[in-house]
């Protein structure tokens, strides 16, 4: 019954509602759940526990839950590796269309279900908001693990050296961007990079690329006091492009994984000079 | 770091302990616990690197949090009791929240989150420096309360050795595992407080020596994670031999010095009538004692796949200096034999 079908009745009807207590208006709203919510939510909840007594039960065979000896013996290790849709959801696409540019980036499967592709075009017209004055960037980033319940989760490196892919580029210098974990120390958008130049055409590029020649930016820029990638709690990985050519671009992924190099004994690659000396 | 400023910072940690151990008044052993945060907060800074950041801003709240606590409880001490005695802290309410406050300097569960993630933040030297003498001024004051909770201490004293072990079983770097290490050590000294607080402090002082070992082996090897750790046969072969005994002896196997401790509280529980006590903290310690063993299997018990090229690094001379190593290894291992006369002198 609506609101204004009950200004239309007899008053004497009003009154007699509020001795005998009887509602005036059914209940508009169902007070039932669809039922694919629910089966969604108890499905979620067996995930997270799954997930709770897969952790409580990893620890009894060795830490990360692998045996010692497996944890000591590991070389290589594929940490993502694109042979299926789910393997796309790990991965965010963003582009400069966020701040009002005009660059577009999308990601699919590649041929045969086997990799990534991510392509799209570069435009670096910069939006005009009247204070952007450089723009023109695409970029593709993984999401951060999650433990049960949602909680962070880091990947641990530290066994390892050297960051390894196989791609398929267009000939662009793209850049990696491996992000640590910054929640504590304040600085969000402090980022660790270096950069990947593919050689476009048809063969497969395996790039190998050292922890030690990562240096440190923030924002884009690159800091003055650096120092090395600490691997034992890495967020996110990352690519980059922002060369400034406007056109349309591609990198096909076939896997990206971690080795440990041992004729690879540099810590860090860059000095660190001794600013403000005393004389 | 400049010499001067490092000079002032050590002896501002000494002062604060120092100050802590010689006061009898709430204030003044507040302000030594105090000092030797703000010592330390620029010893764990010194590294410009996100996660020493990390480290030194969870260790600052949470140590903060703890004297904002200890101050407050003290304070309420004085207004309802009106004195400031240490030793005389008789309201359960104080009493209660100092022990709480005490359990989060030093990291005992379940106020223990803090301690793993600021250790690993840490180098060596300085995590050495938080696990042993940032540990002497709380429980100075720890030894000298007068616990109106039996109860309380012995939740925590055996959630922390069940969290100890059960904790360390999935790390892969030393220096989460010594902190883990470290709260399992914290549980049995504080089972044991309120029935013998020598036992309590010669636990403490044994862990020091066993922590020191330890430490210093690690600093040697240059080794934080366990891989590292594998390839220390390279480096100093002989030291590579004693390490299983330096970890069993943390372990608290006999016939090391590490059993000491164990076997009198363990004594002293039953004597108490809380063998359930005892057997669930014994039960607790094979949980550490797992993973101490898993380091002694990386280290010494497994050769690891390596690509030595060069001069292997035991043939050149070590630029650190190995007479305090020497000296606290021959300490973790030998002085087990000496525990009549270390009974007598608790006793007398």
């Amino acid at each position: 019954m609506s609101l204004p079908r009950i200004t239309h009745l007899p008053s004497g009807r009003l009154l007699s509602t509020i001795l005998h207590h009887q509602p005036l208006l059914p209940s508009i709203i169902p007070l039932t759940v669809p039922k694919r919510a629910v089966i969604q939510g108890l499905e979620g909840i067996k995930k997270h526990f799954t997930l709770l007594k897969k952790e409580f039960t990893d620890r009894w065979v060795g830490p990360e839950g692998k045996p010692i000896v497996e944890h000591m013996l590991e070389q290589n290790r594929v940490v993502w590796e694109f042979r299926g849709p789910e393997s796309l959801r790990e991965w965010t696409v963003s582009s400069d269309r966020e701040i009002g540019g005009h660059s577009e980036a999308y990601l699919k499967l590649g041929r045969n279900n086997n990799t990534c592709f991510l392509y799209g075009t570069l435009s670096s017209t910069p939006p005009r908001d009247g204070e952007t004055r450089y723009s023109g960037y695409c970029t593709m980033r993984s999401k951060q693990p999650l433990a049960s319940f949602d909680r962070k989760k880091h990947h641990d490196w530290s066994s390892f050296n050297t960051l390894q892919l196989r791609v398929r580029g267009d000939g662009r210098p793209w850049m990696i961007n491996v992000s640590a974990e910054t929640y504590f120390s304040h600085q969000k958008d402090d980022i660790y990079c270096y950069f990947l130049y593919t050689r476009g055409g048809p063969y497969w590029q395996d790039v190998k690329i050292p922890f030690s020649k990562f240096f440190l930016t923030h924002r884009g820029r690159v800091q003055d006091d650096q120092h090395p990638v600490w691997l034992d709690k890495v967020n996110t990985i990352g690519f980059t492009l922002g060369d400034k050519a406007d056109g349309p671009f591609q990198l096909e992924i076939d896997f990206i994984g971690v080795c440990k190099d041992y004729a690879h004994t540099e810590e860090f690659a860059y000095e660190a000079y001794k600013r403000n000396p005393e004389v | 770091m400049n010499p001067y400023i490092l000079a002032i910072l050590l002896f501002g940690l000494g002062l604060g302990t120092t100050i802590t151990f010689a006061s009898s008044h709430w204030l003044l052993a507040w302000m030594g616990l105090e000092m030797n945060t703000l010592a330390i907060i620029p010893l764990m800074t010194q590294h410009h690197h996100p996660r020493a950041v990390e480290a030194t801003t969870k260790y600052f709240l949470t140590q903060a949090t703890a004297a904002a606590t200890l101050l407050f409880a003290s304070v309420t001490n004085a207004w309802l009791t009106g004195q400031w005695e240490i030793q005389q802290i008789t309201h359960p309410l104080p009493s209660t929240m100092i022990t709480l406050a005490l359990a989060l300097k030093i990291g005992l569960a379940p106020l223990h989150a803090w301690l793993p993630e600021v250790l690993q933040g840490l180098d060596l030297t300085t995590g050495l420096i938080l696990s042993t003498w940032q540990k002497l001024a709380p429980f100075a004051l720890i030894l000298q309360l007068q616990p109106s909770s039996s109860t309380l201490l012995i939740i925590l004293g055996l959630t922390s050795t069940l969290i100890g072990g059960w904790g360390g079983l999935n790390q892969t770097q030393l220096r989460k595992i010594l902190a883990y290490s470290s709260i399992a050590h914290l549980g049995w000294m504080i089972l044991v407080l309120q029935f013998s607080p020598s036992i309590t402090l010669l636990t403490l002082l044994t862990y020091f020596i066993m922590t020191f070992s330890t430490f210093l082996v690690f600093k040697l090897n240059e080794s934080t994670n366990i891989n590292t750790l594998a390839t220390s046969w390279a480096k100093a072969p002989a030291l590579t031999a004693l390490m299983p005994l330096i970890l069993l002896s943390l372990g608290g196997l006999p016939p090391l010095t590490g059993f000491m401790p164990k076997w009198l509280i363990l004594q002293e529980l039953t004597k108490q009538g809380l063998a359930p006590t005892a057997t669930l903290a014994a039960l607790s310690a094979l949980l550490s004692l797992h993973f101490y063993l898993r380091l002694s299997y990386a280290m010494t018990l497994t050769i690891s796949p390596n690509n030595l090229t060069g001069s292997t690094p035991w043939r050149l001379p070590s630029t650190q200096l190995t007479y305090p190593l020497a000296t606290s290894t021959a300490m973790t291992i030998c002085l087990l034999p000496l525990t009549p006369a270390i009974s007598a002198l608790l006793t007398s």
